[in-house]
């Protein structure tokens, strides 16, 4: 069950691609301002973390599967922090009638 | 195509079209894992997130009425101050993967053998069985912490509609029709 790419990738093309995605991420919830696209950031960073996991256990001997089980792990709390998430956003959104982050000041001195 | 859609995700001027690109950028991880000989994890990458957060993701903008077309996303005034960490940030992993010596480096991806099925289940329900536990209670704590956070707002804004309302119940306009 042996299948061949076209190329030779390393494991350093692998885990640039994972700090490219988690710097655009970090960007995404730095400079954003609606509530949900700060959340599809976040998503992003945890995306770029699940690849650099599976790339450690994919090219190392000694690790076996503990960084794919990781990645499992990764995805459920990420499905669940997406959920609890999207409540609290809609829960502002009832309070405030705005999901503008500019507009979430109550605790401002 | 992973590095351009997840930009397009945090730059596209409408943001359903923002929750689209995350789908394909999704999807692009998926593929990422199928490149490393993880199949198993890119069916689930794909069933979980794709199907579930994107979905959910799209319901949230549709209840929080995201104006409808063009134009919708709107951006920070720290967007300079964020793409500046951000680049610090590349950078120092950059700086940060040429130094070390990382054990592996020098193996190909066709060096890699097919992860099974077979392996993957033997070690989640045995030596990985107390986190999976963990993880269900984890899932079970956000479903119910979720529906809670969603109905209590829900009661607050029907005690509020009520008060303000006054005679105009159910039975009011019964009354008047009458």
């Amino acid at each position: 069950m042996q299948w061949q790419l076209g190329l030779d990738l390393k494991l350093i093309h692998f885990l640039v691609v994972s700090g490219v995605l988690f710097c655009i991420g970090i960007f995404g919830v730095l400079s954003r301002r609606h509530l949900v696209q700060i959340l599809m950031s976040v998503e992003l960073i945890l995306n770029a973390a699940l690849i650099n996991f599976i790339a450690f256990s994919s090219f190392s001997d000694t690790a076996g599967l503990t960084g794919q089980m990781f990645a499992v792990f990764v995805i459920v709390i990420a499905a669940a922090e997406v959920g609890v998430g999207l409540a609290i956003i809609l829960s502002i959104y009832r309070k405030k009638k705005s999901v503008d982050i500019d507009n979430i000041n109550i605790l401002k001195w | 195509m992973l590095i351009f859609s997840a930009i397009m995700v945090i730059s596209a001027k409408n943001i359903v079209h923002s929750a689209f690109y995350l789908a394909t950028t999704l999807l692009s991880v998926a593929v990422y894992f199928i490149m490393l000989r993880a199949q198993y994890l890119a069916a689930v990458q794909i069933l979980v997130y794709m199907g579930a957060v994107v979905v959910l993701i799209l319901f949230a903008l549709m209840l929080t009425r995201t104006a409808v077309g063009d134009h919708t996303n709107i951006s920070s005034k720290q967007t300079v101050f964020a793409g500046v960490v951000a680049l610090l940030l590349f950078a120092a992993l950059t700086v940060v993967f040429h130094i070390t010596n990382i054990p592996g480096t020098d193996v190909n991806t066709s060096g890699i053998a097919v992860t099974s099925i077979k392996d993957f289940s033997n070690i989640l329900f045995s030596r990985y069985a107390l986190p999976f536990e963990a993880a269900s209670v984890l899932l079970l704590a956000a479903l119910v912490g979720s529906v809670v956070l969603a109905v209590r707002g829900k009661q607050e804004e029907e005690d509020k509609g009520q008060r303000t309302v006054g005679d105009n119940t159910v039975t009011g306009k019964k009354k008047k029709t009458k």
